[in-house]
């Protein structure tokens, strides 16, 4: 078994070690040149003077590049699995409940006091959708009938001269 | 003879020492931190103030026509009107309308009226449990196209520019592919068109192995504002939950930031249900099943075919947008029928585009001299 050689760090495979590294990373630019180990960073932005204290300016490049390495985790986050699996499951559990609280309502509060429910509002709704469906799809029948009838071929919308002719030509362009 | 002792050096040091902290800068620098606060905290009763008189909108209009939940608004102005297309606003339904009249120096509606145009927009409202079950088709085909022909009956043209942001563009592109012949130049801002693109987190979040929509209309009806808004909210958590504190207490005393902040919050909160049927189509054959771009939308007996475009459109969008990525509506010029296909796009987000300084300096300018180029000028 071939042995990790020991100045090799790991990689960060758990999130919570990689934000903590990404943290850092950022961090490390913006903090006081005083700090072992961290304003001697290649690529850090050079002090105006030398203080190992913090000041307002570099508490706020600290703040900054802490939230950024926070957006990139969260943005990370939200996208694995884990966070799919556990939002597909909280969904279901809030629609569960949703409907167990409208069934009870319905059946024990609404028709006690005789009351209307939300659901049976949308049940009442549903079914007035449906009709009005009908018969829209049959006036759009009788409209293709009509139009047939008449020689247009198709049920087409009003539309003037100028912009069949333009339709024409974009469409003899794209071909 | 004299002898002379040999000063003794001092060891090497191991590593050189550093230079004296300079205190005083800290203090200074510190000092100046704490004035700032002191600022801050005596313009409390300011923020309250300001926080108070925040309005919806702007500009005076008129409610010329009303179907109960929407309304046909029509913008009031002393501006000369130079032009005789009327121009139409499309907003989503997901939101109220008025980000597009937030604030004098920020409303894209003062913009075009500026320029001369008679400037109308579309509000559809808070809808009720009763609009739960209108679909997408009762949308465009229903209130839009009843508003279009108000539009068009009360200026006397016979047909108009037709300006759609976000959802309200695809609503736009999908309306004009049906009626072409009423739609003079199309203006999409921000218009999801085409939904193959892996980089949105929305996309993630709605695929058919993560989100049941058939399960959430049948149980909610109106999808309620909380879960649209809590999901946009987590699109970036850390600006919406931190970062904008955090940018609210540094400019915490500056009024013109203050006005402009409320007038933003006042916007994303006041958020709308939607109806189940509209979000159902929506994301059942947009995002799951990307139907537009391949000519497949169905919209009630039609199914939608954005090669019937064939007047000029101008495509705008924003370069950081998280909500609609530029992807999302560029391809839009791959299936266009027009042959006067513009795009622009301005370093904004996707709310920036409608409310930030450089789209108000840069972009809509353009977008009003493209519009004038295309529109017929008065008295014609």
């Amino acid at each position: 078994m071939a042995e990790q050689p020991h100045n090799q760090q790991p990689p960060a495979t758990d999130p919570v070690t990689a934000f903590w590294r990404d943290v850092w990373a950022k961090m490390a630019p913006a903090a006081p040149t005083g700090f072992p180990g961290m304003g001697s960073v290649p690529g850090a932005a050079p002090m105006p003077s030398f203080n190992p204290f913090m000041t307002p300016d570099m508490a706020k490049r600290m703040q900054s590049a802490f939230f950024d390495a926070m957006a990139q985790s969260a943005e990370q986050f939200m996208r694995s699995p884990q966070f799919l699996d556990s939002m597909k499951k909280s969904m279901d559990q809030a629609l569960q409940f949703r409907r167990q609280m409208d069934d009870f309502l319905k059946l024990n509060m609404a028709e006690s006091f005789e009351a209307a429910t939300g659901g049976a509002n949308a049940e009442l709704l549903g079914a007035i959708r449906h009709l009005e469906r009908t018969v829209t799809g049959r006036l759009d029948e009788l409209n293709d009938r009509v139009d047939n009838l008449e020689g247009k071929g198709k049920p087409a919308t009003p539309s003037s001269p100028a912009s069949n002719s333009k339709r024409s030509r974009a469409s003899s362009n794209r071909r | 003879m004299t002898y002379s002792t040999p000063t003794p050096t001092p060891p090497p040091m191991p590593f050189p020492l550093p230079p004296m902290p300079d205190f005083s800068a800290m203090l200074g620098a510190w000092q100046g931190e704490m004035d700032a606060f002191q600022r801050k905290l005596a313009a409390m009763p300011k923020i309250a103030e300001i926080l108070s008189r925040t309005k919806k909108g702007c500009t005076p209009h008129d409610v010329v026509m009303s179907e109960p939940p929407v309304r046909l608004l029509r913008y009031q102005s002393d501006a000369p009107k130079k032009h005789a297309t009327p121009v139409l606003f499309v907003f989503a339904l997901v939101n109220k309308p008025y980000v597009l009249d937030l604030l004098p120096h920020k409303s894209v509606v003062r913009r075009f009226l500026e320029a001369g145009y008679d400037v109308w927009m579309i509000d559809w409202g808070t809808p009720s449990p009763g609009d739960a079950q209108k679909t997408l088709h009762d949308y465009v085909e229903g209130h839009m196209h009843q508003m279009v022909q108000r539009v068009l009956e009360e200026t006397g043209q016979d047909s108009l520019n037709l300006v759609g942001y976000c959802m309200g563009g695809t609503m736009s592109a999908m309306y004009t592919s049906l009626h072409q012949d009423l739609v003079r130049n199309l203006v999409l801002m921000a218009a999801p068109l085409d939904w193959s693109t892996e980089d949105s987190l929305l996309m993630t979040w709605t695929r058919p192995e993560n989100f049941d929509v058939d399960a959430v209309v049948d149980a909610f009806g109106l999808i309620p504002p909380q879960f649209l808004g809590t999901s946009f909210m987590l699109l970036k958590p850390v600006a919406n939950l931190f970062q904008k504190w955090t940018g609210f207490y540094e400019k915490m005393d500056d009024e013109k930031f203050l006005e402009e902040f409320f007038a933003m919050e006042v916007w994303s909160n006041d958020n709308i249900p939607i109806a189940g049927e509209v979000y159902r189509d929506f994301v059942k054959y947009g995002f799951q099943q990307n139907l537009l771009l391949k000519g497949k939308f169905p919209l009630g007996r039609k199914k939608i075919d954005l090669g019937e475009i064939t007047c000029p459109v101008m495509n705008i969008t924003a370069d950081s947008d998280h909500l609609v990525h530029p992807c999302q509506s560029t391809p839009l010029k791959e299936v266009v029928g027009s042959d006067d296909y513009s795009e622009m796009s301005v370093k904004a987000g996707h709310i920036g585009l409608s409310v930030g300084s450089r789209a108000h300096k840069e972009l809509w300018p353009k977008v009003c001299q493209w519009m004038a180029e295309r529109s017929d000028p008065i008295g014609k």
